[in-house]
């Protein structure tokens, strides 16, 4: 099940930022893992129904550049990091919960 | 079969606890989240910061396991049992059949060589620890342990070494396969055809057959009578080397010598292969023959095995070099009591007997007389005893000796502390124990009698150390005759001598050219002035040519002459008249040797 990042609990995200605001987000995979491919699938779905051309994704697979995602502070794929707007959230799953990725985003 | 899982750190592992990899997976995930996803099989790989690469989740961990799985089910098709050790040789882990133990955990923490395996080949064990020290892999070392109720269990063990990713040593790693059944197998099929087993058991010596790792895999009725004896304990089913050294029939070195012999035969790298064996018993020493030879049965190498008891052959031997020795030092040497000393030392030193002495017997007094003594330097207490012994005559009734002397036959004690015989007759103070008396005789006749002592009990004498004993006895007895005989002949030349000196003032010898070879008393002249010479040749004698052609006639002739006067100018001028008269000497064979002859100073009854 995926969680919110710390930063989300200490502030609520108010429903209205993200969905009136363009969206940033950075999905990283491990190559075509099941859960990789879940967590794409369920990303898309989520973009399609509920962003609708207000989002930027970059998709990272770590066994491609595994430096980048410990850059980023990712240890565990698939991780879904939103980047903008602010605050930052970190979702780690195959976001199958659409419901919990959506509040984490701060869409519902 | 089955296997039950046990480390040398944390005992036996339990589905409860969590295994090694997911341990290792979560030691590099310490956030509760992703420990949370990882734990509900949403996570795909994991990043390890220390190597920055991605570690695939759960598909590896499935592969992992499965290879996991299948090789430990090809380990169990292809071995009983696997083990571990650490980098110094310790076995860390022991799963399947236990090595050297009862249990696998109770291997943990040893070595090879601390398992206490019966019948190791010690060439086997150099191998190892040679292969061990290089690092390199080893193949089906055969090791062999008794199970608790005592069978002999045969195992095959191979190992390869471990290295870590920096190419450092971490240790052993292999299997053991239990062979039990494969060698006992083996051993039936090349069991002897009953003609074979008839023939072989036939040989009246032991014979036994190895395979080509040294164990025995057949035996005659002879070899079975032998192994049952105490101490031989060598059946089939043993291994031969390992066996004999553990029952303690053969010596460390014995059995290591063996074995490289045993090895190069079966090799090929010599024909046969024989070694002298000698070992102690209850009853004295022994010596067995092993000779191996190599069979070939079926492409497959064999040994077979000759156990020669030469005792007997080796005892007469020894007592033939004691003779031969004895008679050696007779003939050097150069009068009675070093013959005897060195007879006493040459019969102690060959029986590793502590002392022996010599009396003499005196036929007209009835008595015997300490003559000579010898004792061996490491035995000090028997040393100081004969050093401090009063050394007389005593009947030759009394005593152990005097029964040798009255019945000239020998006469020994196994132990003197056990033989009333010896109840007042031996100093027991000294720890003298087996005691040898043996007569010495010449021609029938009693000269003397020998007598040693030992710390040590004695064996008995067989028939071939009774006949040495008289042969040695007579050796000395004859010594000591004609000894006897020599130094009376002396004592009879010196008066023969006396009296010639006192009826002549001089006497000569010459040799067959007439040449004087010694001159005895006062001379005609400096003895240097004679020697080498002839009469006629002597430049101060003064004698008429005429009479110089009678005498150089007779002589020449060979005939005794008398009073053959001439006269002999001395140094100071003075001349001396003398009366010369001599014979010829003719040897054995009636050849002539010379002239024997006296001179006497005429110049008194002339005047």
């Amino acid at each position: 099940m995926s969680k919110k990042s710390p930063s989300a609990k200490s502030k609520p995200r108010i429903a209205s930022e993200t969905a009136s605001a363009q969206v940033s987000l950075c999905l990283y995979v491990a190559g075509n893992a099941p859960n990789s491919q879940l967590a794409v699938s369920n990303l898309a779905a989520i973009c399609e129904e509920h962003l609708q051309g207000r989002f930027q994704l970059e998709v990272v697979d770590v066994l491609m550049t595994p430096l980048r995602a410990l850059a980023d502070g990712i240890l565990v794929t698939p991780s879904l990091a939103l980047l903008a707007p602010q605050p930052a959230v970190r979702i780690i799953g195959n976001l199958n919960d659409r419901n919990s990725v959506l509040h984490a985003l701060g869409i519902t | 079969m089955s296997h039950k899982q046990t480390s040398a750190a944390g005992g036996e592992h339990t589905r409860r606890s969590t295994p090694p990899f997911e341990a290792r997976i979560l030691h590099l995930v310490p956030g509760v989240r992703e420990r949370r996803a990882i734990a509900e099989g949403q996570v795909d790989a994991i990043l390890d910061p220390a190597t920055g690469r991605a570690i695939l989740l759960p598909d590896a961990q499935t592969a992992l396991l499965a290879l996991k799985h299948q090789f430990r089910s090809l380990l169990d098709l292809a071995a009983d049992g696997d083990w571990e050790q650490d980098d110094q040789h310790r076995f860390t882990a022991c799963n399947g059949t236990p090595l050297g133990a009862a249990r696998c955990a109770d291997t943990l923490g040893r070595c090879w060589w601390e398992l206490g395996f019966e019948s190791v080949d010690p060439i086997a064990w150099q191998n190892l620890r040679a292969q061990l020290a290089a690092h390199a892999a080893f193949r089906d070392l055969e090791l062999h342990q008794r199970d608790d109720d005592g069978t002999l269990r045969h195992l095959s063990v191979s190992g390869e070494p471990r290295f870590g990713a920096d190419g450092e040593f971490r240790g052993y790693h292999g299997i053991t396969r239990d062979v039990t059944a494969r060698n006992r197998s083996e051993g039936h099929a090349t069991q002897p055809q009953p003609v074979e087993r008839a023939t072989l058991n036939a040989l009246v010596a032991p014979v036994c057959v190895l395979n080509e790792l040294g164990i025995i895999i057949a035996s005659n009725a002879a070899w079975r009578v032998w192994a049952e004896l105490p101490g031989a304990g060598v059946e089939v089913g043993s291994h031969y080397v390992s066996a004999c050294r553990a029952h303690g029939a053969l010596a460390p070195f014995d059995s290591e010598a063996i074995g490289a012999g045993l090895a190069q035969v079966a090799r090929g790298e010599r024909a046969m292969f024989q070694f002298e064996h000698g070992f102690n018993t209850a009853n004295g020493p022994r010596w067995l023959m092993v000779s191996a030879s190599a069979l070939r049965a079926a492409g497959v190498a064999h040994l077979m095995l000759v156990h020669e008891d030469i005792s007997e052959r080796k005892r007469r031997s020894q007592w033939l070099m004691l003779e031969s020795t004895v008679a050696a030092r007779l003939a050097h040497a150069a009068d009675a009591p070093t013959a005897l000393h060195a007879v006493l030392a040459a019969v102690c030193e060959a029986q590793h007997w502590d002392c022996g002495q010599y009396f003499a017997h005196d036929a007209a007094t009835a008595t015997l007389g300490h003559v000579a003594q010898w004792s061996d330097a490491r035995a000090a207490e028997v040393s100081a005893f004969l050093a401090q012994s009063p050394i007389g005559r005593f009947r030759a009734d009394a005593g152990l000796a005097g029964r040798v002397c009255q019945a000239a036959q020998p006469l020994w004690m196994r132990d003197a502390h056990s033989d009333a015989r010896a109840a007042s007759a031996l100093p027991h103070e000294i720890g003298l124990r087996g005691v040898f008396v043996f007569p010495v005789m010449a021609d029938g006749t009693l000269c003397g009698v020998l007598v040693f002592g030992s710390r040590n009990e004695l064996n008995e004498p067989d028939e071939c150390c009774l006949r040495s004993v008289s042969n040695l006895g007579n050796l000395l007895g004859h010594f000591l005759r004609r000894e006897s005989e020599l130094t009376e002949l002396r004592n009879s030349e010196q008066r023969y001598r006396r009296y010639a000196a006192l009826g002549c003032d001089w006497h000569f010898e010459t040799d067959s050219d007439l040449r004087f070879i010694t001159t005895t008393a006062t001379g005609i002249a400096g003895v240097s002035d004679i020697l080498g010479k002839r009469l006629w040749e002597l430049p101060h004698l003064r004698v008429n040519d005429e009479e110089w052609t009678r005498l150089k006639a007779e002589l020449a002739a060979q005939w005794s002459f008398c009073d053959f006067a001439c006269t002999a100018v001395m140094a100071d001028g003075r001349e001396v008249r003398y009366a010369l008269s001599g014979e010829p000497v003719f040897d054995a064979a009636g050849v002539f040797s010379g002239f024997l002859g006296i001179g006497l100073d005429i110049t008194p009854r002339q005047r």
